[in-house]
């Protein structure tokens, strides 16, 4: 008798916790799913901007030494072009605050990067602390892009 | 020639990070170590080209400006492994939930 009140009482709580795991869609998340478009977007932005700064490096070092703001202002609207493509692209998913706010930094920091070469680098020297700069916030990015990615493989 | 305590700003920085992320800071710490210890030293390279006039003030200040953002975007990616780490945590248990109901009910539930 006190085994049959058990067992329906059981059934009735392992009922009760799969109600709520399906209402729950049985996985939780905290964080925004990994978007494709997006990590390969950041990767062509840091593609580019490695580019950018070999070139940079390359012409400082030359003969004349120069490297005009003029010359660079292709690399400059296509970053520009990249992080508006990003910035509604990150928009657009629910739980995305970190990587929007991430977008939105990377956005300043071409804005500040673009300013610097207008007043003109006087040597490669100049340009190391914008290139360490960069060098880890992309790579701060593209660690967060790959647990993203390895969170979503993981479900 | 203007000087900055690199250990110093590593360890306040590594400080405020552990803060912000405490109970997931062994997952990170690694990770946070490297980076400030970096982004101290370009600190310091800019304080140092400054000093040496190899930059102009407005292109020290832009540095440093884009040498804030490098810090806000590293402290975000260490958020966001601390909440993955916490999502991971919570997904596991169910999943252990899920398979004990499967399991009792004698067929796939949830």
């Amino acid at each position: 008798m006190n085994l049959l009140h058990k067992i329906p009482l059981k059934i009735s709580v392992l009922f009760l916790i799969a109600s709520l795991l399906c209402s729950s869609c049985i996985t939780v998340k905290l964080i925004s799913n990994y978007d494709e478009i997006t990590d390969q977007t950041l990767h062509e932005l840091q593609e580019s901007t490695a580019t950018y700064f070999v070139q940079l490096e390359r012409d400082l070092t030359d003969e004349d030494g120069i490297a005009q703001y003029e010359d660079y202002t292709v690399f400059f609207d296509r970053a520009k072009i990249h992080l508006n493509t990003l910035k509604i692209r990150t928009r657009a998913f629910e739980k995305n605050r970190i990587v929007v706010n991430q977008v939105d930094e990377l956005a300043t920091m071409f804005d500040n990067l673009e300013k610097a070469h207008q007043i003109g680098f006087q040597s490669a020297e100049a340009i190391a602390p914008p290139l360490n700069s960069f060098n880890t916030a992309f790579t701060a990015i593209a660690k967060l892009q790959i647990a993203l990615k390895r969170g979503n493989t993981n479900q | 020639m203007a000087t900055i305590d690199v250990p110093e700003v590593f360890q306040k920085m590594l400080t405020a990070a552990k803060g912000a992320v405490e109970a997931n800071w062994d997952d990170v710490k690694p990770y946070a170590e490297q980076e400030f210890k970096n982004l101290s030293e370009n600190l310091q390279l800019i304080i140092r080209l400054r000093a040496e006039n190899k930059i102009t003030e407005e292109q020290a200040r832009l540095y440093l400006d884009i040498h804030k953002s490098t810090v806000k975007i590293v402290l975000l990616t260490i958020e966001g492994l601390g909440i993955l780490t916490v999502e991971e945590a919570i997904n596991a248990a169910l999943r252990v939930v899920k398979d004990t109901v499967n399991t009792a009910i004698g067929f796939v539930l949830i």
